[in-house]
């Protein structure tokens, strides 16, 4: 037997190496092909196409974001451009993983709603610059001047705009109006002192139980910096390129999440989760009295028909006025196949009217300066806090995401903060030791 | 005297059939060559390739950077503390998935009433989604909300921090793989069972062997190619471990299941170093490999019964 398979295994063998030099080489064409490319650049600034575009547009689009409106902005879209539309549902991080891939291999989808990762997908070459639609069609949508300034920049890098923001959350207070009035408290806190009196009167306990908590802060890192940003603290100075975390502001600042947490013990310890969905189920449960999160939160909270009054305030201010800010916007891909007809999709997504009616829908706040101002949204209790907080909510992670290196603001903070929180550790000491690796990861 | 036929044919001589006959082999081979190369062969290259490059890579302006990804792994803290935890989860979920394997496959390879409704209730598990598996387990071990500390209180134990205490999350995912898994290494270890021949056992009877020289003479040694296999199945599962993790954790807290898997999709996707986390996952290759490769050379020459 033996001596047989040794009889064929001449010919096999030849097969199999012309076969692994065959896979060889056309392994390696992609990468030299690459390797003599220079990287890849925004295309070239051209005249807007004068016929009215139309076929087919594939969308990445985020699974939560399924609303009625967008159904009807569909229907009408198709029929206006003589275009079909068809969506790709997942979830953030998904679509971050999926976009990087696809654009990596020049295969993208048509447009993306995208979370936070604009400026980096543009830096690589993988975003539309906007900059022929604009010109053309900027004033007439209101562009820049009826946005956010902090939604603009989050969409531009070095003077160029990439995207749109979509929505424009930020983080306001919810709390159970039923819990302050049993504990004699009359208005939300306003100051950080405020703050802690009211999670101190609202927390019950039966011996060594704790039935409701006054407060839960969130996991994810970047729903912390609240804390941060209204006590003045800064987390990176672009010009010095370094980060700022071990200043007395931002130590202030953790210490007072922890204090709530293990000295006070007015906070319950947050819950280790990929999402941010614990928060928010524990004040349903009416076992946590205030939590601060974003209006995403609104529409859960009054589905689960929850059976005591609550409200939505602003957040406490700290030494100042602050709130962080999140969204999702858009972006066309710079190997999008149909990029004029998504461009026409854009527009209609950023619409003052659209945006109302999803407002209307799904309680979601949106970049437009005239949207907040407007009579809907201000006569909207929900709401009108987050359209208040619009004005001075701020990116969390701005200038240094352009870093290129994601585990200073990402990991490394996320174990930071951990430690802290989890382990323990002073604020002094785990922001030096964070502040210590993140300079030096940074000077690499 | 007859002559013996051997039915072992001559070998037939090398020739135009015999090159024509294994043309026609590799004609029907083919289709599964050509979807193992575009679909395997071809994007591990092309990973391989990635590992010499920064950032995403050439195609996204990432430069070459020769062996800097993988000089990198030698200073980089996070990846050894994922090394570590990665270890201590083979060890924890894969020895007790096959630990408890055997011991149930042994229990319910016994003439029990309802053997096969408990066969089929511990196997049940493999079959859920680990996803879905995941994301109730957390809601079981939720420190405010979940059943294990409200079952926990009824006794006067205060909650405890399942998934947030550093020092209990990893045996909190391991208990969750332990439970999962556990059913198909039995079903494994059953097939093997119910291969060793029946004599075996009689002659021991025979001889007035108790149960535990049976399970250390007979059981063991006879089980040992199917010992083998789950072992190094548990190994190659364990080390790829992404889920529960990604779902349960994320991580944390404080790294303490950032697990290998999860490691590198982080540095992938959050951190956007491709090339970097081709490195780490050719560096675990490299050395699930060799820890495979050695248990072959020492399992070797026991196999065969």
């Amino acid at each position: 037997m033996a001596n047989q398979w040794c009889s064929r295994s001449l010919s096999r063998r030849a097969f199999l190496r012309d076969l692994t030099a065959a896979a060889g080489v056309a392994a390696a064409l992609p990468l030299v092909a690459a390797c003599a490319q220079t990287p890849a650049q925004p295309a070239a600034t051209q005249a807007p196409a004068a016929a009215k575009p139309s076929g087919n547009l594939n969308v990445l689009w985020n699974s939560a974001h399924k609303y009625t409106a967008l159904d009807e902005l569909v229907a009408s879209f198709e029929k206006e451009f003589n275009a079909k539309v068809q969506f790709e549902y997942m979830q953030p991080p998904e679509i971050r993983t999926k976009f990087l891939a696809t654009a990596a291999a020049g295969t993208p989808s048509d447009f993306v709603e995208e979370d936070f990762m604009t400026q980096e997908m543009a830096k690589m070459g993988y975003v539309e610059p906007l900059t022929k639609y604009l010109e053309r069609d900027g004033k007439a949508i209101g562009y820049p001047d009826d946005f956010q300034a902090t939604a603009v920049e989050r969409q531009m890098l070095d003077g160029v705009h990439y995207g749109f923001q979509m929505f424009y959350t930020n983080l306001c207070l919810y709390y159970n109006k039923d819990m302050f009035q049993a504990a004699g408290i009359a208005k939300p806190p306003t100051t950080w002192q405020e703050f802690l009196d009211a999670a101190q009167k609202l927390t019950k306990r039966t011996g060594t139980t704790t039935d409701v908590w006054g407060y839960v802060e969130h996991y994810q890192q970047r729903f912390g910096w609240m804390w941060y940003f209204q006590n003045g603290a800064k987390w990176y100075d672009a010009k010095s390129k370094k980060v700022l975390t071990d200043s007395p502001e931002a130590i202030e600042a953790l210490q007072f999440q922890q204090d709530m947490i293990w000295k006070q013990k007015v906070a319950a310890e947050p819950k280790v989760e990929t999402g941010s969905n614990n928060p928010p189920d524990l004040f349903k449960a009416g076992k946590v009295a205030m939590i601060t999160s974003g209006p995403w939160d609104i529409k859960p909270i009054k589905g689960a028909n929850v059976s005591f009054k609550w409200g939505i305030a602003t957040p406490a201010k700290g030494k100042v006025q602050a709130t962080t800010s999140y969204g999702m916007g858009l972006l066309i891909p710079a190997k999008s196949k149909n990029k004029d007809l998504a461009w026409e999709f854009m527009k209609k997504l950023v619409s003052l009217e659209w945006q109302l009616k999803v407002t209307k829908e799904a309680d979601m706040v949106m970049p437009r300066k005239s949207w907040a101002s407007h009579a809907d949204v201000q006569g909207n209790e929900w709401i009108k806090p987050f359209a208040e907080a619009a004005a001075y909510a701020a990116d969390y992670n701005a200038g240094i995401r352009l870093t290129g290196k994601g585990e200073v603001y990402t990991t490394l903070w996320q174990e930071t903060f951990d430690n802290i929180i989890f382990n323990k550790m002073t604020p002094k000491d785990a922001l030096t030791k964070y502040t210590q690796q993140a300079n030096e990861l940074l000077s690499k | 005297m007859s002559a013996i036929t051997s039915p072992i044919q001559p070998r037939a001589k090398k020739g135009f059939w015999g090159r024509r006959e294994a043309r026609i082999a590799y004609l029907f081979l083919s289709p599964a060559l050509i979807y193992f190369f575009l679909f395997f062969a071809l994007p591990i290259l092309a990973d391989l390739g990635m590992t010499f490059f920064a950032g995403v890579g050439p195609l996204g302006g990432g430069a070459f950077n020769g062996l800097d990804n993988y000089a990198r792994l030698l200073t980089d803290r996070v990846f050894h503390q994922s090394l570590l935890t990665t270890f201590w989860f083979m060890l924890g979920a894969g020895g007790s998935c096959i630990v408890f394997g055997l011991a149930l496959a042994l229990l319910l390879n016994r003439k029990l009433r309802l053997r096969i409704a408990f066969r089929a209730i511990i196997f049940f598990p493999y079959m859920t989604s680990m996803v879905i598996i995941a994301l109730v387990w957390s809601v079981i071990y939720d420190k405010q909300l979940g059943i294990l500390n409200y079952l926990l209180s009824l006794v006067g134990i205060p909650p405890v921090g399942w998934l947030n205490d550093p020092d209990l999350a990893l045996l909190a995912i391991i208990i969750v793989t332990v439970w999962w898994n556990t059913g198909y290494n039995m079903v494994l270890f059953l097939a093997g069972l119910q291969a060793i021949p029946g004599e075996f056992y009689d002659a021991a009877k025979v001889d007035g062997a108790g149960a535990i020289a049976v399970f250390r003479n007979i059981t063991l040694p006879l089980l040992a190619p199917t010992t083998f296999f789950v072992l190094i199945m548990t190994i190659i599962n364990m080390s790829e471990t992404f889920i529960q993790p990604y779902v349960m954790t994320v991580g944390g807290p404080a790294n303490a299941t950032n697990l290998a898997s999860y490691y590198i999709y982080n540095v992938a996707f959050t951190h956007l170093n491709l090339g970097y986390a081709s490195a780490i996952a050719f560096a675990m290759f490299a050395i699930v490999f060799a820890i495979t490769g050695v248990l072959f050379r020492w399992w070797q020459t026991e196999l065969e019964y």
